[in-house]
């Protein structure tokens, strides 16, 4: 748990501090975002959705769009991406990027809800470079949170 | 047959639990959102985020230094001589600043005035961006020797405005961008003295970085290439602070049409490593 939580702080101070040589169109990926769907990936949708908390808050507190977004959108994304734990291809590694797309779309429809954009188009076509983005770097939070269920296994499946 | 509950035993306990932390969360942000501090969970959560996003930007330019030093090692080289040039005139320069304020005080204590504070300048360090353009324009700095920042500082990059702090602890502090979508500062173009009001750029254009500079008057005689400098009548920033160069102007063409400038940046908000925070000096 330690360590997940330390992947989300190092995640929300990565995502603010990415590097700017790295953004496409001043836009970074939504790190803590992949990182929350790859722990429900791995760990379940309890886990998940505890990410989801944390990782919303952080987000919120560190000053990045609306607050109630961050943290709804997170929770689901991380209780959603729980639900594809157990089932066929979890444990391959071209879930993360599939799930990051999903997870992506998902967390934007509810910033659309909560926090409509001034103007759409040029929004969504944000929302397409942040979906490739996240799913560019999804395998290595994957890899991670993997090798962390693996290194030790719940005792209780959730 | 039996059905594979939905929930396992204390499951939904755990989200219920896990909602209810939400929710807190929540009230505590909307009761702590007017002073734009943020609430005290988050105030602790940033007092974390900060030091980190400070190292990971650390790390980030040693590499980019290390990388572009081995690529440009030569021009590096004609680049610093420069700069050592540069620098030993600035110094003059400065001390020869330094004997004059003194000078000047003198001659106020001399006349039995109450001398007046000078502007504070803080150096400070970018260590935090947002990550896109479609939520709030802002940055995270903390000052370099420690000192501390406040609220309604002004941010200036080479004497060119950035924006202004709108959140302090001790040495970090958050400053909304000019690019932000509901910042804003009167503005007045120089030398056709047209006045208005620079605004975040607009979502739709495809330029992010291209500020607009609304409330002109139709007639007034602005030019491509004008300077745009923060007015006098504003109450946010101190006048004559330079904010960019018009870039285009757009409508003004019939009496319903409104003349709006698009205006370039002097700061290259994409490249910001380091930063100077400025008080102004109380009367």
């Amino acid at each position: 748990m330690i360590a997940h939580i330390a992947a989300l702080v190092l995640g929300a101070a990565l995502e603010r501090a990415w590097p700017q040589a790295l953004r496409i169109g001043n836009v970074g990926p939504d790190v803590v975002l992949v990182i929350v769907a790859c722990i429900g990936i791995t760990r379940g949708r309890l886990a998940g959705y505890a990410a989801g908390l944390l990782g919303g808050f952080l987000l919120g507190a560190a000053g990045e769009g609306s607050f109630a977004a961050a943290l709804i959108g997170l929770m689901a994304v991380g209780f959603l991406a729980g639900q594809v734990r157990g089932r066929v291809f979890a444990d391959h590694i071209l879930v993360a990027p599939v799930v990051a797309i999903l997870a992506t779309l998902l967390a934007s429809l509810i910033h659309l809800v909560v926090s409509p954009p001034s103007h759409f188009l040029p929004w969504l076509g944000e929302v397409a470079r942040l979906m490739l983005y996240n799913a560019v770097v999804s395998p290595v939070a994957y890899v991670y949170a993997r090798a962390l269920a693996r290194r030790w296994p719940q005792r209780a499946e959730a | 047959m039996r059905r594979r509950p939905i929930y396992h035993h204390g499951e939904w306990q755990t989200f219920a639990a896990l909602t209810v932390v939400a929710l807190a969360l929540l009230v505590s942000h909307q009761r702590a959102a007017p002073s734009k501090e943020g609430s005290r969970p988050e105030r602790a959560a940033r007092a974390v985020l900060v030091p980190l996003q400070e190292s990971l930007t650390a790390i980030w330019r040693q590499v980019a230094y290390t990388v572009g030093g081995v690529t440009r090692a030569g021009r590096l080289a004609r680049e610093n001589e420069q700069l050592r040039e540069a620098n030993a005139e600035l110094e003059a320069k400065l001390i020869q600043r330094q004997l004059l304020y003194l000078e000047q005080l003198e001659i106020v204590k001399a006349f039995g005035l109450e001398p007046k504070t000078s502007p504070t300048e803080l150096r400070a360090r970018v260590v935090g961006r947002s990550p896109g353009r479609f939520i709030r324009q802002t940055i995270d700095l903390v000052t370099i020797d420690g000192r501390e920042a406040r609220k309604r500082d002004i941010v200036l990059w080479a004497g060119c405005l950035v924006g202004r702090v709108e959140s302090a602890q001790g040495s970090r502090a958050k400053a909304t961008l000019l690019l932000d979508p509901d910042s804003g500062a009167a503005a007045v173009v120089k030398p056709s003295n047209a006045k208005g009001a620079v605004m975040g750029p607009d979502p739709a254009s495809r330029d992010p970085d291209l500020l607009r500079l609304v409330h002109l008057e139709r007639d007034a005689p602005i030019a491509v290439g004008e300077k745009v400098y923060t007015s006098p009548i504003g109450e946010i920033y101190p006048p004559g602070i330079l904010i960019g160069e018009v870039q285009e102007v757009i409508g003004g063409a019939g009496p319903a049409e409104p003349k709006t400038a698009l205006v370039r940046p002097h700061v290259d908000f994409g490249d910001l490593n380091y930063v100077t925070i400025m008080r102004p000096a109380s009367p």
